[in-house]
């Protein structure tokens, strides 16, 4: 135990032997029935409530009314739907209320544990008149709090809050009709309770605010949680019953007669719950003692989670020598045995045993939240708080999941060392959750599209902003009351940006900015990031058919020393849940999941690797090359299906591993040998190199003018105080970038247009020709649907990234080029049948094209100085022109100039190797 | 009536404490006032030294329950929640810093909270230094120094805390206490640990014993303390130049049997260190390699007693903060390197080190055998410290990678380190002879110490070197850039980490010679350094 609240100790209303914390006046019915009693029992037993000496609790009540016991409210404040009181003195407000069902309230069992005795402790600031107007220690106006949110469920309109959103300079729905603005959203809701059987109602507190006559109850609800909240329980419950009754007078459907007598009896015996939420959130760091009992919203990751606790709530006691029952209440946690029979006439001294199975207990759990990477600051551990929840926000939320948690701050005095003479009063707190929700975090959202839908739902009825029904996430209201005004802005500023017309070249720039050149990679990369959309086809047999996966895959290859490992690094920071795993030091367990024992429940638990954990993120794998065979056994199975199995301690089972790869891998004997192939070149099996979307060759070339900016660049970033910095151009600061990306996952999920579509065919065909090469016989990557796939999900992810909500003809152009350019770079050059080095210049500095063009002219004007037919000798058309130029010709350059004027059909090569004579054609 | 006071302070501080409640209570931040009063009390360095030290040759048991001490601790866990306290008692009197009210046993469980006097404090885990050399701790404290010890820092002044980071180095001087922890906050289990109740703290700059840089030369009647402009007939560059050769000379001939090169070399480890994250300008690893395994110890001795090499003890005598790390498959396999968080308690990790720590890694105790997953998890987050400077905390769920500065140099039998990639390698040139071998693995009471005032000069140019900064004027810079372009056109296999590389040396070469500003000359001199070392590797 012992996460009780501590009480009001100064507050008599929470005084031992107090159940109702609502002292109502004098005119109480109840109340002359027992004042002497509780009186007498209060000063002898504290924190005990007697029954009726003779009634036994189990008599039968003509309606049993449940007790509101709530465990997040409740452990200072037992509060007891007594409707006939708060009834009667509503009929006193509002005499125009039906109270037909009041008699069988006010018939309530006596031996239930409502006493409705005045307060215990007798208080300077009762007032003898018995017109209390304030929950003392308050200013909490009990008949106005539920005027008030009587007033807000019945009155409430969509258009105000439409309107206070518009206020705060927030993007409203647009309605339909202007009678969707004046819809009454809570009466509806209550109406869905109904007929549901839903017995929460979630409450946004913005609409409170919103309602300007409830406009004060939302402050008052932050401020006094632990009063409020049963005031309005009490309330949701009377208007249940209220507009059952109205809808059965009406005579609507389900509502006629008999039925409707059931559902009201059904009402009546049911606790109902109204669940605030939507303040904002505040860092549990800055969570201090002014906190104390206050409404307040966290964001954390929940790191363990106890078992359900059975919590006592009301003990039940029976004299053994009369028989006498007594209940007694958890105070601070404790239940405290009463010493002898409170009945005068009996009085036996130790006579009290528990009778358990008349002991009201709640659920209860523990959970343990922890802050988000992204919430502690630099060089800080990380905090966690503790999170009692109660009932039927239990084993909601499991350990893994990022929550957004209201709840009331609590802080109790615990006593340490019981044996020691000074109380070492050092003080426990934790948040008594009131409630849950799942997974709201911008940055390190989750890609909606891989959790199941209705796989997190949260109990209740209630959905937040205006809507009738909006639960899903999308557009709504609570994410954007979470998004300050400064998000606001944000999103402002992305929507913006992503008009800009340099946007794809923006975003490629700003990733890895340290890192020079590489263009097509770092757009590879962005892509990546986007990714596809996932599909899944709806119909077709077992659990709605096959899962398309619409995350991209790259790979890259090259020489050490050209920053690939810097290229995950960063693409591990910014990356939704992004995991950096090295494949050398990865044992199979680091990467996938594995089975162990947990210490505290001795069961045996799942715990995932690295790959399960990017669910739905990216998973960086350095030294991919490295990595053992079984590891990369458990890859193919990734890649493809996105699941990871594990047989292991007798447990099979697959997780899923939604995960894009991006991996880096060093070319065998590490430097990259341009006379063999890829396959030959990485140590990996080609099935694994085949699901790459994309496979990168990034290799190292010497270039005067290359080598000095990058001597240049280098200098001016490791030395200090040099000139340079960076290269002038603007670049999107890491955070936006991520933002942006995040955003774009979110929100976008682009469709493919028709010219789209045929754009993508007639690619595909192209690239499966080019594929074609009829000499080699070697195993190689072709074009296959693969490709094709991969080249959907590219041209998804363009358009993502220009937040487009269709896929244009540009998209799958982009799409195209760059598979084009990756496969030309990757796959071996069909003419020559060697991997053409000189294909991955081209894009690399304007320095060498503009070389290649003067070489270009020089070789056409030499073959037409050497007199048409004859052509020349490859060997000497190359010393030649070497005699001729003033900068160094590469054997490559003139290769590649020599083939591109071949495929024009400018020129003829003839004959092998250095027989090879060069022909002027055409002409 | 001051001295009485402070005395008062020293012995009882929880009364004075209670009567600048009872004189200042109300003040607006009191715990911000009760750091300012006490540490203007012992502002003088006299008073302050008479603050009992809390360390390993007097641990908390040694003190009184409640006096004051002070503790130079490097935080190791900020991650526990704050605790609430109560900041007056229901008689008025001052709460906070361990002071509970006395209780009747009778009224137990009836006593009021006023929850408006709770008040937050936060908790930390604080150990003494790891990695401090005796030289460094006897400096700080005049006394002597030693292995860790653990303790629960209840921090009042909340100001201060949000600048503590892991592996900080802080003084703490407050009351010794204990208090009763809960570990494991799902459970109810509780248990007394040594708490001081911090009055006021004392952070320490980044090379923990202030140096200046460059280097002005000691007066050789001075003692530690005074450092004052050179008058010396030596121009001060020139007198640089010297101490520095000697040092290397010193190094070379006790620790590294005589090879000047390799001592230059671990000289430029000493002084490395993090500059800049962005981009990374991080400390280089070296590999000392072809250093001879330790001689064969007596089997009496049992075989985990590997000697150690005796550079450790040298690097100790010249640097405030190094660590020796002696690899054996059982350590790696059985030890944890990164700090983990096992319910909720951070358990520490060998290489949670304070900044600016030198590590010698010696891979002399390595020995056949299986290295399994913990072994491997070693290995990976001491080469990530390499290659990154980041050191992952493990967490539930979550990995938070921590910034660290700590400079490792290995030494090696092999060609190369067997489980590290290391930017620097330098194969040592020794003789192979039973006795050298033994030379190097000798006992650090063997070793020829230099005068006091020669060590004492050692330790500025090292520590001094530490924290210095060197500018680039734009003419090397452009003759760097030329060289690039040229050596690249020479020769092919020159990539941008040559580069890199160069630049890093001749940074370092320049740091160690005092010079701040980097000359053609010393990149060049560097330039050919690391040319001679890469034709020793061939």
């Amino acid at each position: 135990m012992g996460m009780s609240t501590p009480r009001r100790q100064q507050t008599p209303l929470f005084a031992p032997g107090t159940s109702s914390p609502l002292p109502f006046p004098s005119s109480s019915p109840s109340k002359n029935k027992t004042p002497t009693r509780a009186r007498r029992l209060d000063s002898d037993l504290p924190a005990s409530q007697s029954s009726e000496p003779l009634a036994f609790p189990s008599s039968p009540a003509p309606v049993s009314m449940p007790k509101n016991r709530r465990g997040d409210i409740h452990s200072s404040f037992s509060f007891t739907p007594t409707s006939a009181r708060s009834r009667s003195k509503r009929q006193s407000n509002l005499p125009n209320d039906d109270l037909r069902s009041d008699a069988s309230h006010l018939s309530m069992p006596a031996s239930s544990a409502l006493n409705l005795s005045v307060p215990a402790v007798p208080s300077d600031d009762d007032d003898d008149t018995g017109e209390m107007k304030a929950i003392w220690g308050t200013n909490v106006n009990i008949q106005d709090a539920m005027r008030t949110f009587r007033e807000f469920i019945r009155g409430f309109k969509v258009k105000y809050r439409i309107a206070y959103d518009r206020e705060r300079g927030l993007r409203t729905r647009i309605l339909s009709s202007p009678d969707e603005g004046e819809v009454l959203l809570y009466e509806a809701y209550l109406r869905r309770m109904r007929q549901t059987g839903e017995r929460t109602l979630n409450l946004d507190m913005h609409n409170l605010a919103a309602y300007p006559p409830s406009k004060k109850l939302q402050v008052l609800l932050v401020k006094y949680p632990q009063e409020v909240v049963p005031l309005m329980d009490q309330v949701l419950k009377d208007l249940m019953l209220e507009i059952a009754e109205e809808d059965q007078t009406a005579g609507v459907e389900d509502m006629r007669g008999h039925q409707g007598e059931e559902e009201i009896a059904e009402i009546m015996s049911k606790v109902y719950k109204v669940r605030p939420f939507g303040v904002s959130s505040v860092n549990m760091r800055d969570l201090n003692p002014s906190d104390t009992d206050k409404l307040v919203c966290i964001k954390g990751l929940v790191i363990r989670a106890t078992p359900v606790i059975p919590d006592m709530k009301v003990a039940f006691f029976r004299c053994l020598t009369c028989n006498h029952t007594v209940q007694v209440e958890i105070e601070r946690g404790k239940i405290d045995e009463p010493a002898r029979c409170p009945r005068d006439v009996c009085g036996t001294v130790g006579s009290m045993s528990l009778v358990h199975n008349r002991c009201e207990f709640a659920d209860r759990q523990v959970i343990r939240l922890q802050e988000t990477p992204d919430a502690v600051p630099d060089g800080q551990t990380p905090h966690t708080v503790s999170l009692s929840v109660y009932d039927e926000l239990v084993d909601v939320s499991k350990p893994g999941d990022r929550l957004v948690v209201t709840g009331i701050f609590r802080s109790m005095p615990v006593r340490v060392n019981p044996r020691q003479r000074t109380l070492k009063s050092l003080f426990r707190t934790f948040l008594d959750v009131v409630h849950i929700r799942i997974g709201t975090d911008d940055r390190l959202g989750l890609d909606r599209s891989t959790r199941q839908a209705g796989g997190d739902r949260i109990p209740g009825v209630g959905g937040v902003g205006g809507g009738i029904d909006m639960d899903d996430d999308e557009e709504n209201a609570v994410e954007r009351q979470h998004r300050t005004t400064k998000r606001e802005e944000l999103e402002a500023k992305l929507r913006a940006l992503s008009q800009r017309q340099d946007i794809y070249e923006l975003l490629a720039r700003s990733l890895a900015p340290s890192i020079y050149a590489m263009d097509d990679v770092k757009k590879g990369i962005l892509l990546q990031l986007f990714g596809g959309t996932n599909k899944s086809i709806a119909r077709g047999g077992g659990g709605g058919g096959p899962r398309y996966r619409g995350d991209i895959n790259v790979l890259l290859v090259g020489d050490p020393g050209v920053s690939k490992s810097q290229i995950l690094q960063y693409v591990h920071k910014i990356a939704p849940r992004g995991v950096y795993t090295s494949g050398k030091g990865s044992s199979a367990v680091g990467l996938t999941a594995y089975v162990t024992r947990d210490p505290d429940s001795k069961q045996l638990v799942l715990e995932s690797g690295a790959l399960v954990l990017s669910d739905g993120g990216v998973c960086c794998i350095d030294e991919f090359d490295k990595m053992s065979d079984a590891t990369r056994s458990v890859l193919h199975e990734v890649m493809e299906q996105q699941t990871v199995s594990i047989a292991k301690a007798g447990i099979i089972t697959t997780l899923n591993a939604r995960t894009s790869i991006l991996a880096a891998a060093n070319p065998i004997g590490s430097k990259y040998n341009p006379k063999q192939t890829v396959t030959q070149n990485i140590d990996l099996p080609p099935t694994l190199i085949s699901r790459f979307d994309l496979l990168y060759l990034v290799l190292d070339h010497v270039d005067e003018a290359l080598d000095r900016r990058l001597a240049q660049h280098l200098v001016a970033l490791y030395l200090e105080d040099a000139p340079m910095h960076g290269s002038g151009q603007d670049i999107l600061p890491l955070d936006e970038l991520s933002a942006y990306i995040t955003y774009a996952r979110s929100r976008v999920n682009p469709t493919i247009t028709e010219a789209a579509g045929d754009e993508l065919v007639r690619c595909y065909v192209t690239m499966r020709k080019a594929g074609e090469d009829p000499r080699s016989n070697e195993k190689r990557i072709t074009a296959t649907t693969r490709q094709l796939e991969s080249m959907i999900r590219l041209s998804e992810a363009h358009a993502r990234m220009r937040l487009s909500p269709f896929v244009e003809l540009d998209d799958v152009k982009e799409a195209y080029r760059l598979m084009r350019d990756a496969i030309n770079t990757s796959a071996r050059d069909p003419t020559t049948g060697e991997i053409d080095m000189g294909l991955l210049d081209t894009g690399i500095g304007r320095q060498q094209r503009k070389l290649r063009g003067d070489l270009r002219r020089a070789v056409l004007a030499l073959l037409d100085g050497a007199g048409g037919n004859r052509g020349l000798r490859w060997a000497d058309a190359f010393v030649q022109l070497e005699n001729q130029s003033s900068v160094k010709i590469t054997s490559a350059d003139f290769q590649d100039v020599i083939r591109e004027l071949e495929q024009e059909g400018l020129v003829k090569v003839t004959g092998e190797r250095d027989r090879r004579m060069i022909r002027r054609e055409g002409a | 009536m001051a001295a009485d006071y402070r005395t008062q302070a020293l012995q009882d501080p929880t009364t004075v404490l209670q009567e600048l409640y009872r004189a200042h209570g109300n003040a607006e931040n009191f715990p911000r006032f009760v750091a300012e009063h006490f540490s203007q009390l012992f502002e003088t360095p006299g008073s302050y030294k008479r603050i009992p030290t809390l360390n390993v040759s007097s641990p908390p048991q040694s003190h009184q329950d409640r006096s004051l001490v002070r503790f130079r601790a490097m935080v190791q866990d900020t991650s526990l929640s704050t605790e609430m306290y109560l900041s007056k008692h229901n008689d008025g009197s001052c709460g906070g810093w361990g002071i509970y009210e006395a209780e009747a046993e009778s009224s137990s469980s009836a006593r009021e909270v006023d929850y408006t006097h709770l008040q937050e404090c936060s908790v930390l885990w604080a150990t003494s230094v790891p990695a401090e050399s005796e030289w460094c701790a006897h400096e700080l404290d005049q006394l002597e120094g030693g292995m860790c010890r653990i303790i629960c820092a209840f921090v009042y002044d909340r100001n201060e805390v949000e600048t503590f980071k892991s592996t900080d180095i802080v003084t703490f001087i407050g009351i010794i206490s204990t208090e009763a922890c809960v570990l494991d906050r799902t459970q109810e289990i509780a248990i007394e640990v040594p708490t001081l109740h911090v009055l006021f703290t004392k952070s320490h700059g980044p090379g923990l014993v202030p140096r200046v840089f460059p280097r002005l030369v000691r007066r050789t009647e001075e003692n530690h303390q005074g450092v004052s402009i050179g008058e010396s007939a030596k121009p001060i560059a020139q007198d640089n130049a010297d101490t520095r050769r000697e040092l290397i000379r010193w190094m070379a001939e006790e620790a590294l049997g005589g090879d000047l090169r390799a001592a230059e070399w671990v000289l430029f480890s000493c002084i490395a260190r993090v500059q800049s994250r962005h981009p990374p300008l991080l400390p280089p690893s070296l590999v000392v390699s072809r250093f001879p395994a330790p001689p064969p110890v007596p089997s009496t001795v049992g075989p985990s007693a590997t000697p150690v090499p005796t550079l450790s003890a040298v690097l100790a005598a010249l640097l405030p903060l190094t660590y020796p790390l002696n690899l054996s498959l059982e350590s790696l396999n059985k030890t944890r390197y990164t700090p983990e968080s096992k319910d909720e308690d951070l358990h520490a990790g060998v290489l949670q080190l304070p900044q600016g720590t030198v590590m010698l890694v010696s891979e002399g105790g390595v020995r056949e055998g299986q290295l399994l997953e913990q072994g491997i998890m070693n290995v990976r987050a001491l080469q990530e410290v390499m290659d990154a400077q980041t050191l992952a905390y493990v967490f539930p769920f979550s990995q938070f990678s921590f910034p660290t500065d700590i400079s490792c140099i290995i030494v090696t039998e092999g060609r190369k380190s067997a489980f590290f990639r290391t930017d620097f390698n330098i194969p040592l040139c020794a003789p192979n002879d039973s006795a050298a071998v033994a030379a190097l693995y000798k006992p650090a009471d063997q070793i020829k110490m230099p005068s006091p005032e020669k060590l004492a000069t050692f330790r500025d140019l090292v520590v001094g070197a530490r924290c210095g900064k060197v500018q680039v004027p734009e003419a090397t810079s452009e003759h760097i850039q030329a060289q690039f372009v040229l050596e690249r056109q020479r020769d092919r296999n020159v990539t941008a980490d040559d580069l890199i590389r160069w630049m890093t040396v001749s940074k370092l070469h320049a740091l160690s010679l005092h010079e701040p500003t980097l000359s053609v000359e010393t990149w060049q001199h560097a330039k050919a350094l690391d040319d001679q070392r890469r034709a020793l590797l061939s």
